[in-house]
């Protein structure tokens, strides 16, 4: 926890705080094997998000994001550390004040082809959350749901189909105006375009961008590609076995990365332009070992180009280098910076 | 869907027997005894003189009927057993389940067994154990469609927007958890009428004069080198309407999904 204060940045107050937040899942005990330190899934991460803010998330699988998003939705429990929206730790919301916080916080899922329950239609769908917070009564509800449905781009006219009978962005959209049903302040958006085809993403994300513009609402965006990351996010978080190893202003962090992990996965984007593509790049090699396996030193050590003798047995501490960036990293200043032409932003 | 049509036919059959049966099914002597199939009987008559087709109508009656209560009985309580089981995790989970192991590990017919002779031997006793004896199997399928149901994402994003435990149960898990149960139970349903012919066959279940098929092929096994057709009546009606609902079972199993036959082994 002694790295919050050093990691959160608002100007404002907060939509949401996250300060510590650590998820340990103990190792099944076995009668021979030697009890083995638990699987620290989030290890202590903290950062705080503003109204209307959109911080990415960005991190390779398994690296945390998906447990960090369940434990804001309270889909499960923390080990240590809290979440804060609205001065209230949500973990421990009474049964009535979690209504109130799914009012303020929603969250789209990863795969609109199974967060969408395949038996209940569309109408349905959007007007669930209408029906479960009293938010509307009798004729207004349906009237509602076709608002909402136009706001997200469907048509009033396709609401009595099943999800089935939609394309992969059409749910997306159904996924999407569930969420704003409840008019909530922040939306933990869980990879919400890596499901769908490159040609749909783009018309995703805008909505998304449009919205945030229109409700002023924040975002917690959570991807594996840095470059969509890039395309919404006002700051960037980069994650690495569980812990956030940089976080900054999001054109800065891509422009200019001082973790070398984040420049690895910067490095890691495709470029566009065929005669830039001469150059040999950097590759990130390995695999994240077992999150258990960080005890002793840096982290990313293992597959780190830039790993020094001390980074195998000193932990780096997180360092305010540059306004409101943050890295966890001996040698930040020493990161080399990008090829030219190669930034994404 | 010719098992559908067969079963159609049998409940009508049932429906109707007072009409369709050309005789009474306990009047005794309406014929000579053990009389070989005719016109006036067209599946014989028994050791009483009884018309052998009409009891074989009358008997789809209590075969329906045994069908219906005993699927009913194991179908509510493993459901509720496999679903809890399978929802609320952890050790609740851990014991309900391995009961249901240990009780999966007897025969279905010994359980019954042990029940009748437990109760009594009748014929509302036989449908009870019979239907208990079912229960194991119909609690583990359930636990299995509602643990994969229940890890789904659309499962999260319903408790996301506040839907209580009761509200994912009934709205979310059960329209997806019931379309698989309907194929189990249509399964379940030709074990129970196997199970219950067993009980009445070994004497405990249908007590005579009830026109019974199982209790039909127990009393006519004493003639069956002098009069066969005894045995060859409510044997072969057995033997249809049980193939007819595995049949129907199939069908609906293959119609509703073909992933869900990974899901019900």
């Amino acid at each position: 926890m002694s790295s919050s204060s050093a990691l959160a940045a608002p100007t404002t107050p907060a939509a949401l705080i996250v300060d510590g937040l650590r998820k340990e899942y103990p190792r099944r005990r076995s009668l021979f094997a030697r009890q083995t330190p638990p699987v620290k899934a989030v290890d202590d991460v903290s950062f705080a998000i503003a109204p209307g803010e959109t911080l990415g998330l960005v991190g390779e699988s398994g690296c945390g994001k998906s447990t960090l998003a369940s434990m804001i939705m309270r889909m499960i429990t923390p080990t240590a550390g809290s979440v804060l929206v609205g001065g209230q730790v949500v973990a421990t919301l009474l049964p009535r004040e979690v209504l109130a916080y799914r009012r303020k916080v929603q969250m789209i899922f990863q795969d609109p082809y199974s967060s969408l329950n395949p038996r209940i239609r569309a109408r349905d769908l959007i007007a669930e959350p209408l029906r479960i917070h009293r938010l509307a009564e009798g004729s207004a509800i349906q009237v509602r749901v076709v608002e909402l449905a136009d706001q997200v781009g469907l048509a009033a006219s396709s609401l009595d189909r099943f999800p089935h009978e939609f394309s992969g962005g059409q749910r997306q959209r159904i996924a999407i105006a569930r969420a704003l049903a409840v008019s909530p302040q922040m939306l933990v958006a869980d990879e919400p375009v890596s499901a769908l085809d490159v040609s749909v993403r783009a018309q995703v994300l805008n909505l998304l961008a449009d919205l945030q513009a229109q409700r002023s609402l924040s975002y917690l965006f959570i991807s594996h590609d840095i470059g969509t990351v890039a395309y919404l996010s006002h700051r960037v978080a980069v994650m690495y076995l569980g812990a956030i190893v940089e976080i900054g202003p999001a054109k800065a962090v891509l422009r200019r990365p001082h973790h070398p992990y984040t420049r690895l996965l910067l490095e890691a984007v495709p470029i566009t332009h065929p005669r830039q593509r001469t150059r040999r790049r950097e590759v990130l090699r390995g695999e994240a070992l077992g999150a258990s396996a960080a005890g002793v030193g840096c982290r990313f050590a293992p597959r780190c180009p830039m790993a020094a003798p001390r980074c195998l047995t000193e932990e780096p501490l997180p360092r305010t280098l540059e306004a409101n960036r943050v890295v966890t990293c001996h040698f930040a200043e020493h990161t080399p910076e990008l090829p030219r032409g190669e930034t994404i932003t | 869907m010719i098992g559908g049509t067969v079963i159609l036919v049998v409940l009508l059959l049932a429906l109707f027997a007072p009409v369709v049966a050309p005789f009474s099914p306990d009047q005794i002597g309406v014929g000579r005894r053990l009389s070989s199939p005719s016109v006036a009987h067209l599946l014989g008559t028994d050791e009483f003189g009884r018309d052998i087709l009409s009891r074989v109508l009358f008997g789809a009656r209590f075969t329906l009927y045994i069908g219906v209560v005993a699927v009913g009985i194991g179908l509510a309580c493993g459901v509720v057993i496999g679903a809890v089981a399978a929802y609320a995790g952890g050790w609740l989970s851990g014991l309900l389940m391995r009961a249901v192991d240990l009780l999966y590990t007897f025969p279905d017919v010994l359980i019954a067994l042990g029940l009748v002779a437990f109760l009594g031997p009748n014929l509302t006793n036989a449908m009870i154990a019979v239907g208990i004896s079912a229960i194991p199997y119909y609690a583990r399928v359930t636990f299995g469609v509602v643990l994969s149901e229940r890890q789904k994402p659309y499962v999260a994003s319903a408790q996301v927007v506040g839907a209580s435990h009761a509200r994912v149960i009934v709205k979310h898990l059960l329209p997806n958890v019931l379309p698989p149960m309907i194929v189990v139970a249509s399964l379940g349903f030709s074990a129970a009428v196997l199970s219950a012919a067993a009980l009445s066959f070994l004497g405990l279940g249908a007590q005579p004069p009830t026109p019974e098929w199982g209790l039909m092929l127990s009393t006519g096994r004493n003639y069956i080198t002098r009069a066969p057709w005894l045995v060859i009546g409510p044997g072969i009606a057995i033997f249809v309407t049980v193939m007819a609902f595995n049949v129907f079972g199939d069908g609906v199993r293959d119609l509703l999904d073909p992933r869900q036959r990974q899901r019900m082994l």
